[in-house]
């Protein structure tokens, strides 16, 4: 197969769009779809202070290294889990990449915190990954509060949104199907503006960049996500994606067009309750101690 | 015959020479891998010579 720009060998081919790609023309393609997914959301400005959400695994790591390249004002933020050797291995790989790109990481560390999610998942009898997003999104909201950052960005792909859509109708989660945007606004006072810049991006190729580009990320899933029904989604909707190209872009992109707007977001404006702050965190919360708290308080008694 | 490496580190054999063959007949899934010969990238339509060694990486994470 040819790069259909310039009759290189292709190093890549895409299957949906029935074309290949050499490195450098896919290079060039894999940016302009992050800088399209950017502007058809709106999702970030020149201005903003990005804390971009870094695990250690390719996503997040090629979000931070094309938003550093787009010259936007960027910083890490990596919650190291407390997951022995895989928590050890992927602080690693997102330290070595700010130190060689020259960019600020800052580190959470749930052992220092005392509550390392494989300790809270244990004491709460809870799926471990379920505790872990809340675990994260507590991290995130306070980090990105108390560094002023105005906008949080993840490294969510498209395969993972598809998936997450694909379960959340599955299961007709009207509450998650709401949040499917790429872009969810600030709340309240604490809680900034979330957006997906990868969201055009189907993870093999977000796989290849990184590959191609020298990003050296950590391979490994985590441990605790062995089974879960993300990854069974995702087999699924590759199984259909190979017999026909494009459906996770299809199932995806017109949900938008088709269904999204059945599924309002509620903001906490809208909400009859009115948030809080936490009397032991300062967090918003609707209660008052957050979800966070009392989760740490099961730790202890 | 061709030698598969996959993302764990196990080994299989194919006697297939088209790469989309070869992940068909180790029961890979194209939209899951990149395949790596000699360090670089290759697409599935590829044919390659007897006694190639091919390196698959697992794409999929998260949880």
């Amino acid at each position: 197969m040819k790069c259909i720009k310039c009759e290189e060998n292709a190093v890549i081919s895409l299957s949906r769009h029935n074309a290949g790609f050499c490195k450098e023309h896919f290079t060039e393609y894999f940016h302009r779809q992050v800088e399209a997914a950017i502007k058809e959301y709106a999702m970030l400005k020149t201005s903003d202070r990005i804390m971009v959400c870094v695990s250690g695994g390719k996503d997040s790591l090629v979000l931070w290294h094309i938003l550093n390249l787009m010259g936007y004002k960027t910083a890490g933020m990596y919650v190291s889990l407390g997951i022995g050797e895989y928590s050890q291995k992927s602080k690693a790989k997102v330290n070595a990449f700010a130190q060689k790109n020259g960019l600020d990481a800052i580190i959470v560390d749930l052992d220092d915190e005392g509550c390392p999610i494989p300790l809270l998942a244990a004491r709460t009898k809870r799926n471990a990954c379920s505790v872990c997003g809340q675990v994260k999104r507590h991290f995130f909201n306070k980090v990105a509060l108390d560094g002023g950052f105005t906008v949080a960005a993840t490294g969510h792909n498209l395969d993972d949104e598809a998936a997450r859509l694909f379960g959340n109708v599955l299961r007709w989660d009207t509450k998650h199907l709401a949040k499917m945007s790429p872009v969810l606004p600030e709340e309240g006072e604490t809680i900034k503006r979330k957006v997906k810049p990868l969201i055009r991006l189907p993870e093999r190729e977000v796989a290849a960049y990184a590959f191609l580009n020298g990003i050296d990320y950590i391979p490994d899933e985590c441990p605790k996500s062995r089974g879960a029904s993300s990854l069974k989604y995702k087999e699924v909707l590759n199984e259909l994606e190979a017999s026909s190209p494009g459906t996770k872009h299809f199932f995806y992109g017109e949900f938008f067009r088709a269904a999204a707007d059945r599924f309002p977001y509620i903001t906490n404006e809208n909400d009859e309750d009115k948030m809080k702050k936490c009397i032991k965190c300062g967090a918003e919360t609707y209660l008052d101690v957050c979800s966070f708290c009392r989760l740490k308080e099961k730790l202890n008694g | 015959m061709v030698t598969v490496e996959f993302p764990d580190g196990t080994f299989r054999q194919s006697e297939k020479n088209r790469i989309k063959d070869i992940l068909r007949d180790v029961g890979q899934n194209e939209h899951a891998v990149l395949v790596v010969i000699d360090g670089c990238l290759v697409t599935p339509d590829i044919c390659v010579k007897n006694g190639t060694e091919i390196k698959l990486i697992s794409v999929v994470s998260g949880g």
